[in-house]
């Protein structure tokens, strides 16, 4: 499998009025061609500023160091007409309130319409039966009048299936889904990880899934990388995750999940807080709130290593926290 | 499945200007205004057909005559009618209403859309202007336009549309800003659309029932200021039919004749007060769904 898209050493500040808000702090990942990584981390940790720094869509008191390689080319080097024609054709996007992520004023096929005109996209009927098609794959009942409607008049679940067949209309071979059932019922839910996943299976579409729900990557991420604070702390397969976290963070993390079958244990909690980005903690960000802390871990930022074949943990103490 | 599809087809119907008129309707005293404006419209339009005589037809024998079955409003100090002068008069209210809304609601609107939508130095500039315009009063700063540009309607709407810009740049600046902060706007910019179409179909549309709203309230205060700018005589010039110049022609006759400017005065009243009724239902229309 070859690498679609590749971040290295990516730092990403935020010029704020309190002060330099260090969000990302030197990423370092790998996403592979046809597979669903999943970007796991509490709210604030920054994984949505890595999906937005991807796209180029970051607010403008960002400043961006690094590089972002996608099939080669350096997007943070693209002009912006050269980006443009990435986003929605190569690297497609899926946002977490699909209640607001539709122009309200615009019917579905106006919307879905865009994406043709904007990447002149090829059609072998008219756009609107194309359009129809599409609805009809993303199972959306009655298509052709739901083309019509306009965004209110569908519900959360039927306008995230409308994104999908937006991104489907021009397969991209990225696509970015930024928590996108956090806003559903899980009944449905359930239903658009499945719809991304035929999606993974029928057009080897490479899902980058960004969440902070843990069933969810457990159905369908294949690979998963945790961050904390701004860096990625462990990466690796997703079984892996589950039953041997190496990092701390991690670990702790695991514990505090519910499992069905261990109703008798009660849930733990990770001691401390999020450390606040403006004066992030020196060298490893979790430090403050890690058991296992020493002198080491204060002093300078631990590298990513991958300590067993495909598993990569950024952790002084990997070896020695395995097996207490 | 037959019952569904009639269901489909009756939702379709309900877009958003659908429901604001349902809300409108609701509105009596709005629906009132519409009718009042509805009616100066049809009057502007067919004001040949319904007016008894010619607007400049002067009758010298009946100067100054009070209001009888002759002559419905009375005439004036040339012996014309002033019920047809009033009812030609509709026509250059409207049309200052109309040319006034045009331009300013042009130039307001985009420099309000790039204000709002770019920021940065261009906001600054543009906000500042519009800062300088609204800290003279509107009809002194008309006024001063006008004196550089010369006397006469078409300047004097030049000038008001020069003054009245300014709202719109404000009221569009700030809904864009919010606007723009919507998950759709960056949705968009996500599947590749430019800044100009940005701009065009996604905010301009959402920002479109402000816009409405405000230019209700614009075309009426166009006209009182186009009307006072004509009594200065410094707007539309005799003989037009202008309820403003007539007003101020019939200052002189006050003692004499005071139905001569009561009719002019009523009308600028009911067609001011016609837009506002409108104005004050659409803006009740269109805020609830702004939630949604």
């Amino acid at each position: 499998m070859g690498v679609i898209l590749k971040i290295e050493d990516l730092y990403v500040d935020f010029k704020t009025e309190r002060g330099l808000v260090k969000a990302i702090d030197g990423v370092t990942l790998e996403v592979k061609e046809g597979e669903v990584l999943a970007l796991i981390g509490e709210t604030g940790c920054g994984k949505s500023t890595i999906s937005k720094a991807i796209m180029r869509l970051l607010p403008k008191n960002a400043t961006v160091r690094g590089k972002i390689i996608y099939k080669g080319k350096n997007l943070l080097e693209l002009p912006e007409s050269e980006m443009r024609k990435i986003r929605g054709k190569e690297i497609g996007m899926i946002f977490q309130d699909p209640l607001t992520s539709l122009n309200p004023v615009f019917t579905v096929s106006n919307q879905m319409e865009e994406m043709f005109k904007i990447h002149k996209l090829p059609t072998r009927k008219s756009i609107f039966e194309e359009i129809v098609n599409l609805l009809k794959i993303v199972r959306i009942p009655d298509a052709e009048s739901r083309a019509k409607s306009y965004p209110f008049e569908l519900s959360g679940g039927m306008r995230q299936r409308v994104m999908v067949a937006m991104m489907l209309s021009s397969n991209p071979s990225l696509l970015i889904a930024d928590e996108p059932t956090t806003a559903l019922d899980v009944t449905i839910q359930a239903q658009i990880m499945n719809l991304m996943l035929e999606l993974k299976r029928n057009f080897n579409t490479t899902i980058l899934l960004i969440t902070h729900n843990p069933g969810v990557v457990a159905e369908i991420a294949d690979r998963v990388a945790v961050m904390y604070a701004g860096q990625i702390v462990e990466v690796a397969p997703v079984k892996e995750v589950f039953d041997n976290p190496l990092h701390p963070y991690t670990r702790s993390l695991m514990r505090a999940l519910p499992k069905g079958h261990k109703t008798e244990r009660e849930l733990e909690n990770i001691l401390g807080r999020v450390p606040n980005l403006l004066t992030p903690p020196p060298g490893c960000r979790f430090h403050p709130r890690c058991p296992f802390a020493d002198e080491r871990c204060t002093g300078g930022k631990p590298e990513i290593k991958e300590v067993e074949p495909g598993h990569f943990v950024a952790c002084y103490k990997v070896g020695g926290t395995r097996n207490e | 499945m037959v019952e569904s599809n009639v269901n489909m087809k009756k939702v379709r119907s309900e877009s958003t200007w659908y429901l604001t008129w349902l809300r409108f309707k609701r509105n009596k005293l709005a629906l009132v205004g519409l009718g009042i404006i509805i009616v100066i419209v049809l009057i502007a339009i067919f004001a040949p057909v319904l007016a008894p005589y010619s607007p400049d037809e002067q009758h010298l024998k009946d100067r100054l005559q009070p209001p009888s079955s002759k002559y419905l409003f009375g005439t004036d100090e040339f012996g014309r009618d002033l019920f047809s002068r009033v009812l030609y008069g509709s026509r250059t209210a409207l049309l200052v209403g109309i040319v006034v809304v045009a331009i300013s609601a042009t130039i307001g609107v985009t420099l309000g859309l790039i204000s709002g939508y770019f920021g940065g130095w261009v906001d600054e500039i543009i906000m500042r202007t519009v800062d300088i315009v609204w800290s003279f009063p509107a009809l002194i700063l008309a006024l001063a336009i006008v004196v550089i540009l010369g006397p006469g309607l078409i300047n004097a709407m030049i000038a008001i549309a020069l003054v009245g810009w300014a709202s719109y740049a404000r009221v569009v600046r700030a809904e864009t800003l919010s606007v723009k902060e919507e998950l759709f706007v960056e949705a968009a910019r996500s599947i590749g659309e430019s800044d100009l179409r940005i701009l065009v179909s996604y905010i301009f549309p959402n920002v479109l029932s402000s816009i409405l709203v405000l230019i209700t309230y614009n075309i009426p205060s166009a006209i009182i200021t186009a009307s006072s700018l004509s009594f200065l005589g410094l707007g539309a010039q005799p003989p037009s039919p202008d309820w403003g110049l007539t007003i101020a022609t019939a200052r002189r006759y006050l003692t004499l004749a005071p139905w001569y400017s009561i009719f002019p005065g009523l009308a600028i009243m009911l067609t001011v007060l016609g837009f506002n009724f409108v104005g004050d239902g659409l803006r009740d229309a269109v805020q609830p769904e702004r939630v949604g």
